[in-house]
């Protein structure tokens, strides 16, 4: 049957929502078209909180009608029904060009499954446990088991979690057929070995398995007619579950005292074989015990090896053949022990023993080897000590033993009040600042150096003489000579580091002239030169100095060198 | 008049951070101490709380963040452990405790581990897994400082023998400069988190009944994607990508 609603808002009549049909039931998909005329649409399907939504893609469609063309897109979507019972799918709304329309809601109704035993549904699946109330650590299996009546494709299976248990799938999964109620099924099994390692009741959760079924059109298109000639059918999907299943794992009884239970639960027997009986002191015989039953056999410990004093003893590692069987794992394990007499004697090895809890009896049974009795007579060759034969280097290493835990538990708390000491991390910014501070320390340093570097120019040189010079005339207890000496150097230094020249002394023409290079006026050049030779002349004549004339001296000069300096 | 109240005012502001900071320094010791009495007692709900008050405080410790990794993997609650097992690492990533017992959560966890860190970048960079961030950087610093100190001593006494040395330095401040770098850069770029419920459902978008791509469960490390409200768009492996609640997933 075919629904067909129209779009709930008389302007637009632009989206719409069909279903291929309104009966269905639990598990079996509807077919959910949601159209939008001209344009492109968000679907929201967040309103369908009864159904599992799966997408199916979108596809899109032109049309012609009377010379003036539209198109159509569509969003396929299957509805997978959580629960039976008449249910509803909602107004979906669509956003087109930021406007929302809705479509109008449709009421689908949805029948419980028939029985599952009653061969009237073409596909079923169901789950059961071999035995439902085990003993922790039995193993036991589950099998999950997929009856088809017609055609299934692209099966995805998704297995319960098995909280509380080990699990682990047999790789072969075998398909069978089967007559349920006068119907034939093909019967395909996936089987799990659990075994529980929690008592209490535990649940199982249901499997699920979603397939594709082949199913005859069932809306009419167009040339429907050549559907039904040529048969077409098309794909449907659908959610199948199990029910969960309620286990009641059952705890051991307590332990007869003075037993050492070995962790297997399971049906076992233990055997044990010597390749040598009679030995020389530092010959080796091997000690094979082969445990071999159904059940958790995997788990078995390294038996101890009741060797005498006088033997020393090498285990090797165990060799396993255990294969998941249809009553759960089986196999042997074995052990062997390398044995090597130190002293000649007659030795007795005892029985090897081992306690499991039989789940025939359902109590705990010792099993045990036979007894060795060993001859070690005396070694043939005189030098053979047995420290010689303890050991190679070479091999030692195959005798040694892999430390394994013996038990599992974390390491303690850090009980100091240290752990409330905040570990800050360095924000970034002081991260930068910390490596850019020697930089700019170095860059800072150099630049003070280079600053500070003496410049060693003559031109330098003589302006600091002619410094010097002027500081040294300055005193008023200075000599006469002194002092006109001193006027002498400063002005002399002063002229030539202009010139960038050194020197001691100059005429007053040579004076003038070089002050006429750097620039002076011929007025200031003559009165610069002609005060050179007045203090020339003051100084070879022996004349005495006033003050009057000593401070008119030391001006003049003082003015020319500062000039000169600039 | 007005300064010697502004004084009296400064002095009793200095007064009471003196006074309610080791207050808080006591009341953060006993309840450290509370804790540390709850584990050793077998109550792991009230050690974790007062371990989680704690953290919620601003006690930034990987060695308090470590013991809320122990209470919590006690109470079997294996996500948030390894979540706060994961932030104890970023602080305190040598610790061989903190290393046992992560390595031991890991070994409970149902899923192998998402994307894996290759072996050979652990041998290369070395120093990056088994030195905290804090640590790199404070090292960065020190090399920087002794290559600038040892320019210097070259610019001003200009010895030849001091160059293998300089540029010896310079690398290593290089290398550590550059993982300091990126240690910051890191947790900003990538982000991971850990779920924490049993199981949680990672789906196609952003609804309950959008579908279900796959399952993870907890104390499966993911990177985080992009980051709504609600939900964390989270990449398990290059293949599995997905919406999970923020509820069932945490940020380390």
């Amino acid at each position: 049957m075919i629904l067909l609603a129209t779009a709930a808002f008389a302007d637009a009549a632009v989206v719409r929502a069909v279903v291929d049909r309104n009966q269905a039931t639990v598990g079996e998909s509807i077919a959910l078209q949601v159209t939008i005329d001209g344009g492109k649409g968000e679907v929201d399907l967040s309103s369908l909180t009864d159904f599992k939504t799966v997408s199916r893609g979108t596809s899109s469609s032109f049309q012609m009608i009377n010379g003036r063309t539209s198109r159509q897109l569509i969003h396929n979507f299957a509805l997978i029904p959580l629960k039976a019972g008449n249910l509803n799918i909602p107004a979906i709304p669509v956003t087109i060009d930021g406007r929302i329309h809705y479509t109008t809601p449709i009421g689908v109704t949805i029948a419980r499954e028939p029985p599952a035993d009653s061969g009237q549904r073409d596909v079923y699946v169901t789950a059961e446990v071999s035995d439902p109330s085990p003993w922790v650590g039995q193993q036991m299996v589950y099998t999950f088991r997929l009856f088809n009546a017609v055609q299934v494709a692209d099966a995805k299976f998704q297995a319960p979690e098995f909280n509380g248990f080990t699990a682990e799938e047999r790789e072969d999964r075998q398909s069978h057929r089967t007559v349920v109620n006068g119907r034939e099924f093909i019967v395909t099994d996936v089987v799990f070995i659990l075994v529980p390692i929690k008592t209490g009741t535990l649940e199982i959760e249901p499997a699920v398995l979603q397939v594709g079924m082949l199913q005859r059109n069932r809306r009419p298109r167009p040339f429907s007619g050549m559907d039904a000639f040529f048969g077409r059918s098309q794909m449907t999907t659908r959610i199948l579950e199990t029910d969960p299943i309620a286990v009641h794992v059952k705890d051991l009884p307590p332990r007869p005292p003075g037993t050492s239970f070995s962790g297997l639960v399971g049906r076992f027997e233990i055997a044990a074989s010597l390749d040598k009986t009679a030995l020389q002191v530092g010959d080796s015989t091997t000690l094979t015990v082969t445990l071999s039953g159904t059940g958790n056999i995997m788990d078995t410990p390294e038996p101890a090896i009741p060797a005498p004093a006088e033997f020393k003893a090498y285990a090797d590692n165990p060799e396993t053949q255990i294969q998941p069987g249809p009553q759960g794992y089986s196999g042997n394990k074995i052990f062997r022990t390398a044995l090597v007499p130190v002293q000649p004697g007659r030795y007795r090895i005892d029985p090897v023993g081992l306690t499991y809890f039989d789940l025939n009896t359902g109590g705990y049974r010792d099993i045990s080897t036979s007894a060795f009795d060993v001859t070690v007579s005396p070694s043939e060759t005189a030098s053979a000590d047995i420290e010689v034969f303890r050991g190679t280097p070479l091999q030692t290493p195959s005798l040694k033993k892999r430390v394994e835990f013996t038990g599992r538990d974390i390491l303690p708390l850090k009980e100091g009040l240290e752990a409330l000491k905040p570990q800050r991390s360095l924000p970034p910014l002081w991260f930068g600042f910390f490596m850019a501070i020697p930089v700019l320390v170095f860059l800072a340093a150099r630049t003070v150096m280079q600053m500070a570097q003496k410049d060693h120019s003559p031109g330098r040189i003589m302006a600091d003489r002619a410094t010097q010079a002027l500081k040294s005339a300055a005193p008023d207890d200075s000599t006469d000579g002194d002092f006109l000496s001193a006027l002498y150097r400063a002005l002399v230094s002063a002229i030539l580091g202009r010139q960038g020249v050194m020197g001691t002394s100059l005429t007053w023409s040579e004076a003038s002239d070089q002050l006429l290079k750097i620039g002076w006026n011929a007025a200031d050049a003559t009165a610069a030169a002609r005060l050179l030779e007045e203090i020339e002349s003051f100084n070879y004549s022996g004349d005495r100095l006033n003050e009057e004339k000593r401070a008119d001296l030391m001006g003049r000069t003082r003015q020319a060198v500062r000039r000169l300096a600039r | 008049m007005k300064r010697s109240l502004l004084t009296a005012a400064i002095l009793a502001l200095l007064l009471a951070v003196a006074v309610t900071a080791p207050a808080t320094q006591n009341q953060n010791a006993r309840t450290f101490m509370d804790g540390t009495e709850a584990y050793r007692n077998g109550d792991w709900p009230a050690a974790i709380a007062a371990f989680e008050s704690l953290a919620e405080s601003g006690v930034n410790s990987g060695k308090l963040f470590y013991n809320l990794g122990n209470a919590y993997l006690k109470n079997d609650d294996l996500g948030r452990a390894l979540m706060w097992y994961e932030r104890a690492l970023k602080h305190i990533p040598d610790d061989p405790d903190l290393r046992f017992n992560y390595e031991y959560a890991l070994t409970l966890t149902k899923e192998e581990r998402g994307e894996k860190e290759s072996p050979l970048l652990r041998i290369l960079f070395f120093w990056k897994y088994e030195l905290s961030p804090s640590t790199v950087g404070w090292i960065a610093i020190l090399l920087n400082a002794a290559l600038w100190i040892a320019l210097s001593i070259l610019v001003v006494r200009k010895k030849r023998l001091l160059r293998p040395s300089v540029v010896l330095t310079a690398a290593a401040t290089v290398i550590f400069c550059a993982t300091a770098a990126f240690n910051y850069v890191e947790p900003i770029r990538v982000r991971y988190a850990v779920i924490l419920t049993e199981q949680a459902a990672v789906r196609s978008g952003f609804t309950d009944t959008a579908t279900q791509l796959f399952v993870l469960h907890a104390g499966t490390r993911v990177r985080v994607e992009r980051e709504t409200d609600t939900r964390l768009l989270i990449r398990y492996t290059e293949d599995k990508i997905g919406w999970v609640k923020r509820s069932e997933a945490e940020i380390i």
